[in-house]
């Protein structure tokens, strides 16, 4: 009977014990896997491509990384480069929030940023200077009044210290993730 | 906050240069204070510049004898002058998990 307990008792501990090991491995090798890789998605303006969102959310899902929306804000040569931009940031806040949340239903980390420049192409670097990453992700349509010219795309193809995948959604896909949180064609929440 | 005499470095200095960007983007004053205690330190800013509002971010459960002892919420909010709210802020990755 004695050793029926014993033989029980050293496989209860013996899975217990395989258990934790696997446990402490896998959240090692998680936290290692987590650490490296980020994908840059940049934009300005109100709204941004929903199929580049996508894009995004759909590479960052398949390779465990972060997405980094960085929402590009102008500054006027008339005020310094490191002002505040209240206004500008409320309307970053609210599209960083939008993207947030469709990156958080499909469970992508995120770690957002706001970057002020003399031109979209000036934040850009500035962005490249301070952040590292693996993968951009750019809409190639400008969306709105706003948004990055050819000549900015092929900048970023030239300078951007990482591979760059540019989506140019077809004539008649004008869906986007916007600031007042609607998509125009399906009314679904963006 | 940081315990004294702790270095800023690798990728909390690069978590901690992003943070201090955009309270420049907002308007807000970013600032680092030493300090052992958390609650304490908090207390001390909150008391130095007259806040009225704490925000924090949702903790880990705890765990072990961390259970005993009390949450962060309640320890700030004896800890501060009566008037000062407490918010926590919730980790939305978390919520859609509990759906």
């Amino acid at each position: 009977m004695i050793e029926h307990f014993l033989v029980g008792l050293a496989l209860v501990l013996g899975l217990a014990g395989g258990f934790l090991l696997a446990r402490g491995w896998h959240r090692g090798n998680a936290a290692d896997s987590g650490a490296v890789h980020q994908i840059l998605l940049p934009f300005t303006g109100a709204e941004i491509s929903r199929r580049a969102v996508d894009a995004a959310l759909r590479l960052a899902r398949a390779e465990d990384a972060t997405l980094m929306p960085a929402y590009l804000a102008l500054v006027p040569k008339r005020l310094p480069l490191e002002c505040a931009i209240p206004k500008e940031a409320d309307r970053a806040m609210s599209m960083l929030e939008a993207i947030e949340q469709r990156a958080s239903a499909q469970d992508v980390p995120v770690d957002a940023r706001i970057e002020r420049g003399r031109s979209y192409r000036h934040a850009l670097a500035r962005l490249l200077n301070e952040e590292t990453f693996d993968r951009v992700v750019v809409s190639a349509t400008a969306t709105g009044t706003a948004g990055f010219s050819g000549e900015d795309l092929v900048w970023l193809l030239e300078k951007a210290p990482a591979e760059v995948l540019i989506l140019r959604p077809g004539p008649s896909d004008h869906r986007v993730v916007s600031v007042n949180g609607r998509s125009p064609d399906s009314g679904s929440p963006a | 906050m940081k315990p004294p005499g702790q270095q800023i470095e690798g990728e909390l200095e690069h978590q901690v240069a992003a943070l201090r960007r955009l309270a420049s983007v907002l308007g807000a004053t970013f600032l680092v204070e030493e300090h052992d205690d958390l609650v304490a330190a908090v207390a001390r800013v909150v008391r130095e510049r007259n806040s009225t509002y704490i925000m924090v971010g949702e903790s880990n459960p705890p765990r072990g004898f961390a259970r005993l002892r009390e949450r962060l919420p309640q320890r700030l909010m004896q800890a501060t002058p009566p008037g000062v709210d407490v918010r926590i802020v919730a980790h939305r990755g978390l919520k859609e998990e509990g759906k």
